[in-house]
């Protein structure tokens, strides 16, 4: 099921860390998670809040907040080493070679500019040229995001759009400069569920046409479903489990992960079969940590559990889990949480 | 390609801000009458040359302390009264108008740009930089004003451009706190974090995305500083510190008429009524365009 991704990949990262020194101690905020992602590829990061993704996308850019401290061992886009890269040399890269799209529609738009005056800016500031070429890219680009009579739209402040236009808005200004990587974090936890499946379906089809390399942002597993291609499942800083999204679906082998499986409501299930949920909460990633970070939540937790560094367990055609639970015990045993049926 | 869902017409969508304010604007009574008077003054100020009756300088000792056109002997041919040396008051005061208000929003703006700079550059960069920030508003919000004013206008002679200068580099602190915990709270929205992931630089985040959002705020700091500065500029000027005899300005003409505050009160009064009503005007015309701006009120 593995799609053959031709040709190096368009963004690599290798022992990505990010560490915060924060008044409590050191917050290790994102520890060693290795990611590539090819051109018309979809990488899904996937978890719940606070545990990493947003700080790897940010990461990934280097923009990390002042506190924020990025290591890699290796951070290539289109084989180009941003490691030792300044501020203006990324900032030289940022908007034009690689795109973000942020959490909120609702205030990523500056409310004192028109529509059009901000992504012509984004055009100008990278490729120069005249205020018409680069209104009639951004016309180009509106249409192209489906929204019909870009002229009058381009006339318009933010705070006259809804949170549907508004997104579609964002991500034609992250395409303005027709970037290799595209970045978009939880692009549809702002929106209603009707206008989510359009971006979804409109992702797609706008990676397709540029040959966009994506990195999506979620904890909705069914986004991941609808339009990923590989997924990485973050926990504490950590992924715990990586893979094509059609090997993760159908066998996930890490604990967090089946968990995560048993949170979906399945169509068609009984009404008293109770949904899942994971016990306890998110510890918090300040000081040095042994061992797996989920292992107070889980269910399947043994003392080993809290010794020395777990490393990934390669299942083939690239999906691998960090668990000490060999495969067949992985998936053996029925799944952990969800077997209560309520009365 | 795309589904085309957008099918909202024109006439349902929001008003634009503009037409929100000019609405709200033109129910706001105080703000109606401030803008009136401020608007009548700086008329005024910048019509000296054409609507006052005699220059300012001009004396005519034979007419000395005419009374005001209100009082038993007064006449229409010097309607405000003449002043010791036989100026025509109206005249004087119409002059004054020119000086009290270039000085005030000269120095205003001196401040409003000192003071954004700082306190745009200590929020938007925060850490040590900040730490220098704070630190230059704390100093400043430590030096008194009027004492520094008399000490520099004691060594150095005194001129208008002093004092504007002198009041420009004492005023700024008031627009450094508000524009730097503005910039705090505005650097983390997302559409900063948007210009940053699009390559803006940092000078372009701070002008261009920030700034902007920050006009409303800094433009009713401005009205009510220009206030505060004109009764300062009159402190002074009535001290004798302020601009140097024989130039009018409404607090260097209430000085000149100190001397006769019991024979001939008018020369007191006029000027004291006109700083009072000025300054009463603006502050209502700020705190009008205050309310017309809320951001609350915005769609």
């Amino acid at each position: 099921m593995s799609a053959p991704w031709q040709g190096p990949p368009v963004l690599e990262a290798e022992g990505l860390s990010v560490t915060l020194d924060v008044p409590a101690g050191r917050l290790h905020a994102v520890s060693d998670i290795d990611l590539a992602v090819h051109a018309g590829e979809t990488l899904c990061l996937v978890g719940e809040s606070g545990c990493g993704k947003s700080m790897t996308a940010l990461a990934l850019m280097k923009l990390l907040p002042r506190r924020g401290k990025l290591a890699a061992r290796r951070l290539t886009l289109e084989g180009r080493d941003l490691l030792p890269l300044g501020e203006r040399a990324m900032n030289a890269l940022r908007g034009e070679r690689i795109g973000l799209i942020s959490q909120d529609p609702m205030t990523a738009l500056n409310p004192v500019y028109t529509i059009g005056n901000q992504l012509e800016e984004i055009h100008r500031r990278h490729r120069g040229g005249s205020r018409a070429a680069a209104r009639e890219r951004a016309e180009y680009l509106l249409s192209r995001v489906g929204i019909a009579s870009p002229g009058m739209r381009l006339g318009q402040y933010p705070h006259q759009l809804s949170g549907g236009l508004r997104q579609r808005m964002l991500i034609a200004a992250a395409l303005m400069c027709g970037p290799a990587l595209l970045i978009a974090d939880e692009p549809t936890t702002a929106l209603d569920v009707t206008v989510q499946a359009e971006i979804l379906r409109l992702f797609a089809d706008l990676q397709r046409e540029f040959r966009l390399a994506l990195v999506l942002i979620t904890h909705d597993l069914g986004v991941v479903a609808r339009i990923g291609h590989q997924v990485a499942v973050m926990y504490g800083g950590r992924v715990v489990e990586t893979g094509t999204v059609a090997e993760v679906f159908r066998a996930p082998h890490h604990p967090y992960t089946r968990g995560l499986m048993d949170c979906i409501p399945a169509p068609g299930a009984r009404r008293e079969a109770r949904l899942g949920a994971i016990p306890g909460i998110v510890e918090p990633a300040i000081g040095e940590r042994a061992g797996c970070g989920f292992r107070n939540r889980c269910v399947r937790a043994q003392p080993d559990c809290g010794v020395g560094d777990i490393h990934f367990r390669p299942l083939g055609t690239g999906h691998a889990y960090r668990c000490l639970l060999p495969p067949d015990a992985a998936l053996a045993r029925p799944r952990p949480v969800a077997e209560v049926p309520a009365s | 390609m795309t589904a085309v869902l957008d099918t909202a017409p024109a006439a349902v969508l929001a008003p634009t801000p503009r037409r929100v304010m000019l609405r709200r604007a033109r129910s706001h009574v105080g703000l109606l009458v401030g803008g009136a008077v401020v608007l009548f003054v700086l008329l005024v100020a910048l019509l000296a040359p054409w609507i006052a009756p005699y220059g300012p300088y001009q004396q005519d000792l034979l007419k000395r302390l005419a009374d005001p056109v209100w009082a038993a002997g007064g006449s229409w041919a010097h309607p405000l009264g003449t002043d010791a040396l036989g100026r025509d008051l109206l005249s004087r005061m119409i002059w004054g108008a020119r000086i009290s208000l270039t000085i005030a929003i000269v120095a205003s703006v001196i401040a409003a740009t000192i003071g954004t700079l700082i306190g745009l550059v200590g929020g938007y960069f925060g850490g040590r930089v900040d730490a220098v920030a704070t630190w230059l508003i704390n100093v400043k919000l430590a030096l008194p004003i009027i004492l520094i004013a008399l000490a520099v206008i004691a060594i150095v002679s005194p001129s208008v451009t002093l004092l504007v200068l002198i009041l420009g580099f004492l005023t700024w602190d008031r627009y450094a706190l508000v524009t730097r915990s503005l910039t705090q709270q505005m650097k983390h929205r997302e559409f900063v974090l948007a210009a940053e992931a699009a390559g803006a630089s940092s000078l372009y985040v701070m002008l261009r995305e920030i700034l902007p959002n920050l006009r409303d705020q800094i433009i009713v700091l401005v009205t009510l500083e220009v206030a505060i500065l004109i009764l300062i500029e009159a402190a002074l000027s009535f001290l004798g510190l302020g601009v140097p005899p024989p130039i009018p300005s409404w607090g260097s003409i209430i000085a000149d008429g100190r001397g006769l505050m019991f024979y001939k009160p008018f020369l007191m009064v006029v000027p004291g009524l006109a700083i009072f009503v000025l300054v009463t005007a603006i502050n209502l015309f700020g705190d009008g365009i205050r309310d017309v701006t809320a951001p609350e009120g915005r769609a």
